[in-house]
């Protein structure tokens, strides 16, 4: 893997405009930035025109980075799953793909097992290790919500409870959370 | 941050930062958090610091080769048609617009005044059931091939593509055909080749073949003859 300082290096010299390290950005990170396209969608199409789209707002935006708030993966994986989540939802809305929480879905959401937490980097093993402390189903809408854009109306309606007691479990849960990762 | 949620949802506003770093803040509520955001450095870090947690969500997804068109495609749009391919290794020939035709026009005219040229080619291109027709007719003196349909098109969200299929070796993408008429530009090393050349139109995903070679049968196809 590309380490953090040469992403971070490359993506200023793209926000300079130089052609060399957007192609060496693009092979550091493409196939990290479409495999988690591919997942959110699951359709190849769908998932390389995430990837074109956020390639390109790379090329025009890379100055936009700030390194002080995010590491430079971070920003692009962000960048792309909210690209991802934003056209999944759009093909929801249109009825050309199905709702967020089918059985394939719950099957990719499982987590990570215990013996994968120690191969982890520092802050997916604190956020597992400490989602560990949740109730097992609300730490699962944790990840339902991030990787497949689940909401607040479509985890009670698949909890069966009301949204307001629903929404009013998980933000005690990040609060939670919150203090189990700052100890 | 909308005051009045906040006073009736447990978390406050740091829960709202994990809500917004999540997705799951109420589209209604963004707009309120992201104002209250762009004056807050300490709601900053906080969201940051989500940011940086929940994107480890998608640490153990494995990654995924994207086919190499999806970075000519970008590349396209990013650096220019210039760039688009090595036009010579590639054999992609550049698509000449509205302009660029006037001018072979008049090089026609002006190359046949001057000295005889080899015939010009053509070719109707017609599909199996008659659904989908096109003429091509190559000028030698120009090495232009002009692509013009004349019955049907691609289905829905797909593209038409032009290829030339040698005798022997792999076919050679001659152009995407995206609107009904395509200049194409043939490389000489092979616009001396086309006298009894086959051709051929295949149905492609957005950005034409993935694998260089046209897919499922061909839409239409015809041999280019001296006219």
């Amino acid at each position: 893997m590309t380490s953090r300082d040469e992403i971070e290096t490359l993506l200023g010299q793209v926000a300079g405009g130089d052609r060399g390290a957007f192609r060496r950005l693009y092979a550091a990170m493409a196939p990290r930035l479409y495999g988690l396209a591919l997942r959110i969608l699951r359709d190849e199409m769908l998932a390389q025109d995430i990837l074109e789209q956020v390639f390109l707002g790379v090329w025009k935006d890379a100055g936009q980075y700030r390194g002080a708030l995010a590491a430079p993966e971070t920003w692009l994986v962000t960048i792309t799953r909210d690209a991802a989540i934003a056209r999944l939802g759009a093909e929801r809305a249109a009825g050309r793909i199905a709702g967020p929480l089918d059985i394939t879905e719950r099957l990719y959401a499982t987590r990570p097992d215990i013996e994968d937490l120690a191969g982890m980097r520092e802050e997916a093993r604190a956020l597992e290790t400490c989602l560990r402390k949740l109730p097992r189903a609300r730490a699962d809408m944790l990840r339902h919500a991030y990787l497949y854009g689940a909401t607040y109306d479509d985890l009670s309606k698949s909890a069966g409870t009301s949204k307001n007691a629903l929404r009013a479990a998980v933000r005690t849960d990040l609060v939670q959370l919150r203090e189990c990762l700052s100890r | 941050m909308n005051a009045r949620l906040d006073t009736e949802l447990p978390g406050g506003a740091e829960a709202g930062a994990a809500e917004y770093s999540l997705g799951l803040m109420p589209k209604a509520e963004i707009a309120a958090f992201e104002a209250q955001l762009a004056v807050d450095t300490d709601l900053q870090q906080d969201v940051a610091a989500w940011t940086e947690y929940f994107a480890s969500f998608t640490d153990m997804i494995p990654a995924e080769t994207p086919p190499p068109q999806v970075l000519r495609r970008i590349e396209g749009q990013v650096f220019g048609a210039e760039e688009r391919r090595p036009v010579w290794r590639q054999v992609l020939p550049y698509l000449v617009g509205a302009l660029a035709g006037a001018v072979i026009v008049w090089a026609v005219l002006t190359s046949g005044l001057l000295e005889p040229q080899a015939p010009a080619l053509g070719a109707d291109l017609m599909g199996p059931e008659g659904e989908l027709a096109l003429s091509a007719r190559f000028a030698p003196a120009t090495g232009v091939l002009t692509v013009t349909l004349q019955q049907g098109g691609a289905g829905d969200g797909r593209v038409l593509e032009l290829w030339l299929l040698p005798e022997a070796g792999a076919p050679v993408s001659l152009a995407l055909l995206r609107s009904p008429e395509m200049l194409v530009a043939i490389p000489p090393a092979i616009a001396s080749d086309l006298d009894g050349a086959r051709l051929v139109v295949s149905e492609e995903q957005p950005g034409g073949s993935p694998d260089g070679r046209p897919s499922g049968d061909p839409r239409a196809e015809g041999v280019l003859a001296a006219q």
